[in-house]
């Protein structure tokens, strides 16, 4: 077993062999196996939170602490939890990581978590971490496990933030609040949830038009 | 009286929860492909919806609020939740096959559906009393079934269209999902 | 049954733990989510009444404000109505003799880029220095002096009308 060798012990090829597997754990968050437009999940919030660029970065962050927090402890209890009770055990590991999200975005974030609302609770059911951390965390090691987290919790943000930046420009002409012209007419329906549908729609298939 | 039956009505138009409030778009996306199968989700989501929504406002207002563990809400209602799909499952299971034939398949998809813990909450936080919960839980239910029936309506007739291939699947359901939104927009000012 | 057991202590070592844990993170969090709280309502209502330095401690409305040397300079009153597709709630400052000082949006769920521009300023604005008699929207009195927000008459007009109604009510109430 290669993993079980001291980093020192690697040969150089073996190093770079290495640094390229993480490298594509990280990226095919991002493109390939996508959380939201390709795996299609999470698209409760990415639809819902995208209205504004600050609640989609907001979201972003919080999704990505949750998943790199319990892909670490579910990785680090891997060896010890029972087969038997495996659901329950990733449930409280990552509910409690919601929770400790919730509380302390209420306390140093309010507006955001304002905005945000049912949706930083509805973070535990996000198919993706239970979907993770079935699939991946409970059989990779630390190290795989967290750049896998960091990957799919970038790619999730990624796309939440280029559907707020699509939203947000051309539903109310501003970016991040700060408004960017003059005179401008915003597409009013951009800011409505059927925006969020068509918007969604529309990336995917461009997504796929550049795939092939 | 009155008050129910327009809470009834605006959560299931108004407020419907696939199109005005993105709630359950996942199984939405994934199961709306046949009408049989969207009236058999939509039937078991109903069921599990009440039960977890009734049960989830006892376990609030009888053991975390006594105790001043509100903070706990999200882990065990999520954990309450998981259980009871569980339970429904082995119950029918045993007690109605043909039951467990028509919902059985569905039961697993549903623990995941974030619908459920979002009714669960917004009852809570909407301070909602028990009768108001049993309305606003049947009416969500009632509104997703609505969406999953029009989408997979539209959708198997869209297997036999002409559609540019890159918008082949998901992306032409999201975007007629946006247009029956809205749709569904018109309904905004009716309360 | 020894499996039970095990599985049991497992699931309970696991579940003390994550209790302990989110109680130390509500612990720290509670206080600073409290305070926040306080301070973001305090602001608000020295928003809609800036005269006020102070205002009276209670969990209900009207509020009373008071100045420097304990003067009530005003009052505070809280607004519900229904607007087109969503329930407005406004905070309105009035000073002692009912005349508006300011009106704040606190949250409202109207169409977005139509009725959500009752919570700009270029149309709360206007109620400042008005009573209440004035508080009608032009194209529904002559004496009406307050422009509706384009394309969103019913939302303007909801919360319009309740502004005016609640001061007249509170006018009966302290008289």
């Amino acid at each position: 077993m290669s993993s079980k060798k001291l980093l020192s012990e690697f040969t150089p090829l073996e190093m770079a062999s290495r640094k390229a597997g993480f490298l594509t754990g990280f990226t095919k968050g991002i493109i390939k196996e996508n959380p939201v437009l390709g795996l299609m999940l999470g698209l409760c919030s990415v639809l819902a939170v995208s209205t504004e660029v600050k609640n989609a970065i907001g979201m972003g962050c919080a999704m990505t602490f949750v998943l790199l927090g319990s892909n670490i402890l579910v990785s680090l209890l891997r060896k010890t939890i029972p087969q038997k009770v495996r659901i329950p055990v990733f449930l409280i590991v990552i509910g409690s990581f919601t929770t400790i999200v919730d509380l302390v975005m209420n306390a140093y974030a309010p507006a955001i978590h304002k905005n945000l609302g049912i949706f930083i609770p509805l973070i535990v059911v996000n198919c993706i971490i239970i979907a993770r951390a079935e699939a991946f965390a409970a059989k990779k090691q630390i190290l795989e496990s967290v750049i896998d987290a960091l990957g799919m919790g970038f790619g999730y943000t990624l796309v939440l933030f280029v559907i707020a930046t699509i939203r947000e420009i051309s539903g109310n002409g501003t970016f991040s609040g700060v408004k960017l012209f003059a005179e401008f007419n915003p597409v009013l329906v951009m800011m409505l949830p059927p925006g969020a549908f068509i918007t969604i729609g529309l990336l995917m298939a461009v997504l796929r038009a550049i795939k092939k | 009286m009155k008050e129910l039956i327009l809470l009834l009505l605006s959560t299931i138009f108004v407020n419907n929860f696939v199109f005005a409030r993105f709630l359950g778009t996942c199984p939405y996306m994934g199961v709306s492909r046949k009408i049989a199968d969207s009236i058999g989700m939509g039937l078991a989501v109903i069921f599990v919806l009440l039960m977890a929504a009734v049960s989830s406002w006892f376990i609030q207002y009888f053991i975390l609020n006594p105790l001043h563990i509100e903070y706990l809400q999200t882990i065990v209602f999520i954990l309450v939740i998981a259980a009871l799909v569980q339970f429904v499952e082995m119950v029918i299971m045993k007690t109605s096959p043909a039951l467990y034939k028509a919902l059985g398949i569905y039961l697993p998809l549903i623990s995941t559906n974030c619908i459920i813990l979002a009714v669960a909450i917004l009852n809570i936080r909407e301070n909602y009393n028990l009768i108001k919960t049993v309305v606003f839980t049947v009416g969500a239910g009632l509104g997703f079934t609505l969406a999953l029936i029009l989408m997979s309506s539209i959708r198997e007739r869209l297997e036999i269209a002409d559609i540019p291939k890159p918008l082949e699947g998901e992306p032409i359901a999201f975007i007629i999902a946006g247009l029956i939104a809205i749709a569904f927009f018109g309904f905004s000012g009716m309360m | 049954m020894k499996e039970t057991i095990k599985l049991g202590k497992y699931l309970f070592i696991i579940c003390a733990v994550a209790g302990v844990t989110l109680a130390v993170t509500n612990y720290f969090t509670t206080k600073k989510i409290v305070s926040q709280k306080l301070k973001d309502e305090n602001a608000a209502l020295k928003e809609v009444l800036p005269v006020a330095f102070c205002f009276e401690v209670k969990n209900t409305f009207p509020k009373n404000g008071y100045d420097e040397k304990n003067n009530m300079v005003g009052y505070v009153l809280k607004v519900i109505v229904t607007g087109y597709s969503s329930e407005i709630s406004a905070l309105v400052g009035i000073d002692r003799d009912f005349k508006i000082t300011g009106v704040k949006i606190l949250s409202q769920n109207e169409t977005p880029g139509l009725g959500s521009k009752i919570s700009e300023k270029h149309f709360l604005l206007q109620f400042i220095g008005k009573f209440s008699e004035k508080i009608l929207l032009k194209k529904d009195a002559q004496t009406g002096e307050i422009d509706g927000v384009t394309s969103a008459t019913i939302s303007s007009r909801a919360i319009t009308d309740a502004i005016r109604k609640n001061i007249d009510e509170f006018k009966k109430t302290v008289k």
